[in-house]
């Protein structure tokens, strides 16, 4: 089958598993057919009312009804982005300006924001939207559609304060699934425990790789991550076979000394993507799952989700550093000057109506000239070990990653400089004790600045301390020096 | 100053937009996220100088400010 849109994996899916669960919660379930009939509503819906290749907002929890809106949006011809509701306003408002929906679909209880943040798009209820499918409409999205349309557009934080929206097509996931599903050895019917948001790429492959084997998502809710035992509880409950995790998730059980011998015998894959992963946790999970398949991955949004991995081969010492491994197919890494570049068909298109910075960080390959071939420049830096194996070797700019979400350091500087009273401010990141370090000069009313912040910046990004400072490190050139303010707040025993 | 009181004024360091007394589904209604979890947990551990196990960690521990108290009592004596 020469996959040309997602959706032909739905159709797969209907057809020959239309009973099977496809999407699970706790207290809800809903079959391969039953996602296929739901997701064309929506599709009809949308199609009677917007344009083909329009961007559609999804403002809803992470359920099942989510993924038959995006799904929907995929069959009017248009593409999603799903909307994290625990975002403050502002910036669903940044996003949505960017984006420019042609239609909010959103869930009854996030209503009032969604009419707040829609300007002139097309307000769709999803519990409004009627079951009836228009199969002649759907037809006519489908013949206008090729496999370079968008099918996704996924928001990540930006240095200058306003947040990039990632294009993706359909060809990159599809190429990115196929070799997916082959290299990770899924098997059909296979059950994937889901931990990533939809709005984080981590859920691409959970998404549709459980698609493509006619497999089931079932989706994790977000509390039982707070609790080693009830998520432990819920692993064998649910008897998930599968998980694609942040290192975080797997860090935060590992760590509670709840995983024993046999404690998951369904558990047969355990893939991390999205940080760096620890040996000491990885070695934790071993001594437990021993015969589990551990798949370290990594890449940025801009590839998709993965351009490398690696599969667990050999013992590491708890202080080692876990190889990225080989590029994936379809995919090609270049260090230049050190730093992670990666190209081939998964790469997006680029940043969401943002030319200037897609010019910056999408560009010819410089060291092959001749060919055009546009490489992304990932930030991250990396080299090769004597096996030829990559290795990550950290950030050259002021990226930082938490609990799997990707951080620009320069965006919550941002928030702060615009906040009342301050002068100057500088940020850091104290990845041993998981602190963002922020330090400002000038004398702002620090609940005012709190209740800015917040007003600013989703969770995971506000600082966890706040330092007020009577003068900043600079460097020579003149800029603010993150390394000597750190410095200075370890010597002063400034952080807790 | 009384362990509620210590307890209350831990509590708002961490979350100034909730009123934690009278409140009793925390976790389980949504009200505190994992971010909110693992601060009020450092902050507990200062405030009164207890160590809770990772593995101790029970949703029922933090759904009100009955259950973070009795909790503190159990960690204090043990």
């Amino acid at each position: 089958m020469s996959t040309r849109n997602v959706l032909d994996w739905l159709s797969d899916a209907a057809r020959r598993s239309p009973d099977a669960a496809a999407f699970e919660q706790p207290e809800r379930k809903i079959t391969w057919k039953q996602t296929e009939r739901r997701a064309r509503a929506v599709g009809s819906c949308l199609a009677s009312r917007i344009p083909p290749q329009s961007p559609v907002l999804i403002l809803m929890e992470k359920s099942p009804d989510c993924l038959c809106a995006m799904l929907g949006a995929a069959y009017a011809g248009c593409f999603y982005t799903p909307l994290d509701s625990s975002m403050p306003e502002n910036r669903m408002r940044l996003i949505a300006e960017t984006l420019h929906p042609a239609a909010v679909l959103y869930e009854e209880k996030f209503a009032e924001t969604a009419k707040r943040i829609a300007g002139d798009a097309a307000l769709l209820c999803y519990a409004e939207i009627p079951d009836e499918v228009n199969d002649a409409l759907l037809a006519e999205r489908r013949r206008g559609h090729i496999d370079n349309d968008l099918l996704y557009v996924l928001f990540t934080s930006g240095s200058t304060g306003n947040p990039k929206g990632v294009s993706i097509t359909h060809r990159s996931v599809i190429d990115f699934v196929e070799w997916a599903c082959g290299a990770l050895r899924l098997p059909e019917g296979l059950r994937f425990g889901s931990q990533a948001p939809f709005y984080f790429d981590n859920s691409v492959l959970d998404i549709y790789c459980a698609m493509r084997m006619r497999g089931s998502l079932y989706l994790i809710p977000k509390g039982d991550f707070m609790f080693p035992k009830r998520l432990l509880a819920r692993l064998q409950d649910a008897q998930i076979d599968t998980v694609f995790w942040v290192p975080s998730a797997l860090t935060a059980l590992a760590k509670a000394d709840v995983l024993s011998p046999g404690c998951l015998p369904e558990l047969k894959r355990v893939f991390f993507c999205g940080e760096v992963m620890p040996c000491a946790t990885l070695n934790r999970w071993k001594r437990a799952l021993p015969d589990a398949d551990y798949v370290n991955m990594y890449g940025p949004t801009e590839i998709t989700d993965v351009c490398a991995w690696y599969r667990v081969d050999r013992d590491f010492l708890d202080t080692d550093s876990l190889p990225i491994g080989f590029p994936c197919e379809n995919t090609r890494i270049d260090l230049i000057n050190g730093e992670i570049c990666v190209g081939g068909t998964c790469l997006s298109p680029g940043y969401y109506k943002a030319p200037e910075k897609t010019a910056a960080a999408f560009v010819q390959n410089p060291l092959r000239p001749q060919i055009p071939e546009i490489i992304y420049r990932t930030g991250d830096l990396g080299a090769y070990n004597e096996r030829g194996e990559l290795m990550f070797l950290g950030r050259r700019d002021s990226q930082i990653k938490r609990s799997g979400y990707r951080i620009e350091l320069g965006e919550i500087e941002c928030a702060l400089q615009n906040a009342p009273g301050i002068e100057l401010c500088c940020c850091y990141y104290d990845a041993d004790k998981e602190k963002i370090v922020a330090a400002y000069t000038g004398n702002p009313d620090e609940k005012a600045l709190k209740a800015a912040l917040k007003a600013a910046l989703p969770k995971y990004m506000l600082p966890d301390i706040l330092l007020k400072r009577e003068i900043l490190p600079r460097t020579g050139s003149g800029k603010i020096d993150r390394l000597a303010l750190r410095r200075e707040a370890e010597r002063e025993h400034l952080i807790p | 100053m009384d362990d509620r009181e210590k307890l209350l004024s831990a509590l708002k360091e961490v979350r100034d937009d909730v009123d934690f007394e009278g409140q009793y589904g925390l976790v389980d209604e949504g009200v505190i996220d994992s971010l909110d979890l693992t601060q009020i947990i450092a902050a507990l551990d200062e405030a009164f100088d207890i160590h809770i196990p990772a593995g101790e960690i029970e949703p029922e521990n933090f759904n009100s400010v009955d259950a973070m108290l009795a909790m503190v009592q159990r960690y204090r004596e043990a």
